[in-house]
């Protein structure tokens, strides 16, 4: 099977008024002029229509956009306890600033945080699954400021557990598909048995057809052995092969039935892919693609592109997608 | 010790709304100019009323740091708001061909800071690191290539203002702030706005989150002085403050710029304290983090005054 999916985040904001709404009611309630109701009902609404977009655009598999994240770490600060926020740091090799995430006592959920905007997201997407994407652990025991546990592999496994009960009642919800987002495994690969440990818990309350996908990007995973490639968890691992082609020749080393996700349109640049030359780029492998569950798609999450760019980008994934259906078996 | 400001200040909602109207085509660009030359003059009043020592004329003259290059110099086209953080946006604009320049980005607004005060008036220009890197680039081969044509168009800018009489200039380079592997490129970028700069003093400023290794790397480089964030870093650059050259300034923010509540004189006397030590009084300013644009006009300018209290 070939499919194409949103990576992650979705542009909130675009130049026509109904795109503006989450700026104008954060900025009136930040003015005393609105409560945190309206800002609510503004976020709803746009998790609407960037479904929608999705929708229009022909993919598989969409998002919720993240519609609500503050930032890629920093919204769980506000949704789990033992965290907090400091200042602003720019997030991995991107022009976004995320507030430093301080992690002050353990980290435990408090109750459901991603389930309504999953619930509203799968309202909108009817026959396309939705899936939830979930900070790593392990990348934000890196990124994050610990002032409580002094060992980060404790402070991972402990937010792994959080997000594992986040995804039990995601299922209970009816959510069959989940991500979780490890770019810095490309620049730690020593990280490999913290973030397989991590994967693992988070993936564990999913159902065994469920898709579950470990995504890595912003760098390459070649340094990994195949004894840890094979370790990784999930159903499908997510490979950027944005400008690093060699990523293609760790295909042939994953375990056999391990599905494939390819980022294979650039989520920080402006000028788009053709599905044909991403084709061509393809066609040495296709005969270890062939055997695999192959959903391709975007980098990284596409709030780094304006929004015409970003719908342009899945356009172009669903394009690819075609492309490979007529010429491959 | 004295004060400076720098960066992005705040847009009124009648500045916001004349840029609009501009691009709505509903009012031309001297209507639009002369809203501009208005909201400068009063940032201006508002940093002489709170006692600042080096003023800015607030880049209110532009849209953002790197979008409203796409009036000044062709080659590059805008594009859709894009996230930076927070709930702020900014139009990253798309490079689609040579860039080349039409007209001077910094100088209208600095005259019209200057039109209100015999006070000396710090111009700003986007650095080409900066511009290049947080610009969508869909023509040059290489980032080299990109910073390096840049780098040539904003030498003008800086020559523009030299020739008006600018004798003090600021050179924006957030985006260097946590890439220490991207100094070289950053800083061979830089040489062509030094040598148009002549005799004026050149600040560098590095904006947020600035890394303690970039900030020792800058040190080096042939400026007056280099403006870093304190509060929004913990202050990490403080313990690193030796590095700086005896005859060199460093601009320290001491105000944070995204809490709209203003700091009590004993908070900003606590962070002061941080790193009055660390160099002599002179060669110490005190300044805001990085622009003021994330608060409103009226709370940037009792952070400016509680500053101005704090020493007194």
């Amino acid at each position: 099977m070939i499919r194409a999916t949103n990576h992650s985040s979705y542009p909130r904001i675009g130049d026509q008024p109904l795109d503006q709404q989450i700026r104008s009611a954060r900025r009136a309630r930040a003015r005393g002029r609105v409560g945190d109701d309206r800002v609510e009902e503004a976020e709803e609404e746009v998790i609407t229509l960037v479904v929608a977009d999705q929708a229009r655009a022909f993919i598989d598999i969409v998002t919720d956009g993240q519609i609500r994240h503050e930032g890629p770490h920093s919204f769980l600060a506000s949704r789990l306890e033992g965290l907090a926020t400091a200042g602003y740091r720019r997030w991995l090799d991107t022009s976004f600033y995320d507030r430093e995430v301080v992690v002050t006592g353990p980290i435990r959920r408090r109750g459901p945080f991603l389930v309504r905007d999953y619930e509203i997201a799968a309202g909108v997407a009817l026959r396309a699954p939705v899936k939830t994407v979930l900070p790593g652990p392990a990348t934000f025991s890196r990124l994050a400021r610990d002032e409580h546990y002094d060992d980060r592999n404790e402070l991972a496994t402990d937010l792994a557990d959080a997000l594992a009960k986040e995804v039990e009642a995601l299922v209970a919800a009816g959510a069959r598909c989940f991500q979780v987002d490890e770019p810095l495994l490309c620049r730690h690969p020593e990280d490999v048995e913290l973030v397989t440990e991590c994967a693992k818990r988070i993936f564990a309350p999913a159902g065994k057809d469920d898709v579950t996908i470990l995504s890595t990007y912003f760098g390459e995973l070649g340094e990994l052995s195949d004894k840890d490639l094979a370790s990784l968890p999930g159903s499908h691992l997510g490979l950027d092969v944005c400008g690093r082609p060699q990523q293609l020749n760790l295909i042939g080393r994953l375990p056999e039935g391990k599905g494939v996700v390819l980022g294979a349109f650039d989520a920080r640049k402006t000028r788009q892919e053709d599905a044909a030359d991403v084709a061509q780029l393809l066609e040495p492998y296709r005969a270890e693609l062939e055997g695999r569950d192959l959903i391709v798609g975007p980098n990284a999450g596409l709030e780094l592109l304006p929004k015409d760019q970003a719908f342009d980008k899945l356009l172009h994934a669903r394009y690819l997608v075609e492309t490979l259906m007529k010429d491959w078996t | 010790m004295k004060v400076m400001t720098g960066g992005w200040f705040p847009r009124s909602a009648k500045l916001r709304r004349a840029r609009w109207q501009h691009a709505e085509g509903e009012i031309d660009a001297a209507a639009l100019h002369a809203v501009e030359a208005e909201e400068t003059q009063a940032a201006v009043r508002r940093q002489l009323d709170a006692g600042v020592d080096l003023l800015s004329d607030g880049q209110l003259d532009r849209a953002d740091l790197v979008g409203s290059y796409v009036e000044s110099f062709s080659g590059l086209e805008a594009d859709g708001l894009v996230r930076c953080f927070g709930n702020r946006y900014y139009r990253p604009p798309r490079i689609v061909g040579k860039p080349a320049r039409r007209e001077p980005t910094s100088v209208r607004g600095w005259q019209a800071a200057r039109a209100v005060t015999d006070r000396e008036v710090c111009p700003q220009v986007t650095g080409p690191y900066t511009l290049m890197d947080w610009s969508f680039d869909e023509h040059f081969d290489s980032r080299e290539d990109c910073c390096e044509a840049l780098a040539d168009l904003l030498a003008e800018d800086v020559a523009a203002l030299v020739a008006a009489g600018a004798t003090t200039i600021r050179i924006e380079e957030p985006a260097l702030a946590e890439r220490p592997d991207d100094f070289d490129l950053a800083s061979r970028a830089f040489e062509p706005l030094l040598d148009a700069s002549k005799d004026a003093d050149v600040w560098l400023s590095l904006g947020l989150a600035v890394r303690p290794e970039v900030f020792r790397a800058a040190c080096a480089l042939p400026v007056h002085g280099i403006a870093v964030d304190g509060v929004n870093a913990g202050f990490a650059v403080a313990r690193h403050l030796e590095a700086l050259p005896e005859h060199k300034h460093v601009a320290l923010g001491v105000l944070d710029v995204f809490d709209p509540t203003v700091e009590s004189v004993e908070t900003v006397r606590a962070r002061i304290a941080l790193v009055a030590d660390r160099l002599p009084v002179e060669r110490i300013w005190l300044a805001p983090d990085a622009g003021l644009h994330a608060l409103s006009p009226e709370v940037a300018g009792r952070k400016l005054e509680r500053l101005r209290e704090s020493l007194s």
